[in-house]
């Protein structure tokens, strides 16, 4: 599994040539009726860069990256997709979105549900040609290739989306806790997978969670929410060499890293 | 061996089929039920026997206009309900339509059909579809709503058409609640459809025999026509759950395993 000529201990950030490069959010916000959601929030994630979004449940992690989507209009603020606005991010099939849900169609089949974002708008190419059955071998269900989702568990339905996300090629990945409803074991295997299909496709990840395991593991940078109203109270980049493996999660850095974001959580929520 | 015995599905519906035909046998004969009100079945296949060719010539051309209304309101129901789910206030407007048609009694509207439409098939394949098109209308509406909104976002984050989101994902979501509404009105359309034939002065169909099997005071015919109709509808049922099986395979209620 150890790709040993790969060196990307810099984290990807410092390669950036065009400052309109990369998602930009500027003074954002976000109000649903008279709750402020977002209090306004500024974020940059370059290409090839994982950035997560770490916070308690309500603090607006996943409003913010549904704005970002541009599933939902912005309050207030700009939000830029390589320059150009979400909207025309997701024609340009640019986004490869994961949501909380596996929201597989139960009546298509694994291979079926991996090519999904692929097959609708076939007129609009993916930037990057990536074959499903590949990627469907590399996570482990080539056997499931032609079965349907109820005879899946919720972890392999899980890595079906996950699958059903890169396989579109996109350079942007958005990802909305996706293991939020898996067990703790489960948990841990999906973010070696996640960070294992990560490694060669320099995409750049926008990853939602409230995990600070996943936190570390998967980033480049961790950019610590607060809630009422959501707010982002630091950011943290992550150090450690990549690639990313299990055995990444007993370096002593990862523990004092996992500490440093227990802290910030702690002091954005007021104790 | 036992464990499949068991759980046969055919076996213990020609058990359940064999038992209720000789209950009836032996109860129309031994309280000597005048052959008006009830036929045993040994004299509906003797009857049946005598003229075959007229009970299934009936039953090919009442299939045929059920099945016709059936195809007809199906495609009326998905084009309206797809309209409908799409723009709540156009199906907040049809609401009393829809339930005028499912509440008013068909028996009471009939003459008014055949005098508009023009008597024969033409108000026949009327009433069929009049009666059927509300609960196939209903079950579009509903089922296109309930399709999974995270689904419907993953549309949406790679800007899919109205069409696509129609075609690729509010219609398979609505499948299940059309096979329920289609067990419904196959049952509905077949009543309709016999009802229209009898009052619509049809010169054929099963819905015309048994009217003027009535008229003449013979119950043996009467109660064979009767009896084929209910074989038309057990057919169409079938079919139905054929065609279920086959297009609902992933569907929860299609497997097994898990009813156990």
């Amino acid at each position: 599994m150890l790709r040993a000529s790969h060196d990307r201990t810099q984290p990807l950030r410092s390669r950036r040539v065009d400052p309109t490069d990369g998602v930009e959010v500027r003074q954002v916000t976000k109000s649903f009726g008279a709750t402020e959601a977002l209090a306004p929030v500024d974020l940059h994630v370059a290409p090839g860069e994982v950035v997560t979004l770490l916070g308690p449940s309500g603090c607006g992690k996943t409003t913010l990256l549904r704005l970002i989507a541009g599933l939902e209009p912005p309050s207030g603020g700009h939000i830029t997709i390589d320059g150009r606005s979400p909207a025309a991010a997701r024609r340009a099939k640019r986004i490869g979105f994961v949501p909380q849900a596996p929201a597989l169609l139960p009546w298509r089949t694994v291979t079926a549900n991996a090519r999904l974002l692929r097959d609708l708008r076939p007129d609009a190419a993916p930037p990057v040609d990536r074959d499903p059955s590949t990627l469907l071998a590399q996570v482990g269900l080539s056997d499931f290739a032609d079965a349907y989702p109820h005879e899946l568990s919720g972890g392999m339905q899980q890595r079906v989306a996950l699958v059903r996300a890169f396989a579109l090629g996109a350079p942007y990945l958005l990802m909305d806790e996706p293991f939020a409803a898996l067990d703790e074991i489960t948990r841990a295997d999906m973010r070696h997978l996640l960070a294992e299909l990560c490694e060669p496709v320099n995409a750049a990840v926008l990853f939602v969670t409230h995990s600070i395991a996943e936190a570390v593991f998967l980033s480049d940078r961790v950019a610590v929410m607060s809630s009422r109203p959501g707010r982002i109270v630091g950011t943290v980049d992550i150090d450690l060499p990549r690639p990313r493996v299990p055995r990444t999660e007993d370096d002593p850095a990862f523990f004092a890293y996992e500490r440093e974001l227990r802290q910030m959580l702690h002091i954005g929520a007021g104790r | 061996m036992i464990e499949r015995l068991r759980s046969s599905t055919v076996l213990w519906a020609t058990v359940g089929a064999l038992a209720l035909g000789l209950f009836w046998e032996a109860f129309v004969r031994l309280r000597d039920v005048r052959e008006f009100v009830l036929l045993p079945p040994s004299e509906i296949v003797a009857t049946f026997a005598e003229t075959p060719g007229f009970y299934l010539d009936n039953i090919w051309v009442t299939g045929q206009r059920l099945a016709i209304g059936l195809v007809v309101s199906l495609t009326i129901a998905l084009v309206v309900g797809a309209l409908l789910a799409a723009f709540r206030p156009l199906e907040q407007a049809s609401q009393p339509l829809l339930v005028l048609i499912l509440v008013t009694p068909w028996v009471a509207y009939i003459s008014s059909i055949v005098l508009w439409v023009g008597r024969g098939t033409p108000s026949i394949l009327f009433l069929v579809v009049f009666v059927t098109v509300p609960a196939f209308v209903y079950a579009t509406v509903g089922g296109m709503r309930g399709a999974d909104p995270a689904a419907r976002e993953l549309f949406a984050s790679v800007d899919a058409s109205r069409w696509e989101v129609l075609w690729r994902l509010r219609l398979p979501s609505a499948m299940p609640s059309l096979f329920t509404a289609a067990r419904f009105n196959v049952g509905l359309g077949l009543a309709a459809a016999y009802f229209a034939e009898g009052a619509a002065l049809s010169s054929n169909g099963l819905g015309e025999a048994g009217k003027r099997a009535a008229a003449l005071n013979e119950g043996s015919i009467l109660w064979t026509t009767i009896l084929c109709t209910a074989v038309l509808g057990i057919g169409s049922q079938a079919v139905v759950a054929l065609a279920e099986r086959w297009l609902l395979h992933w569907h929860a209620s299609q497997r097994r395993a898990a009813t156990r």
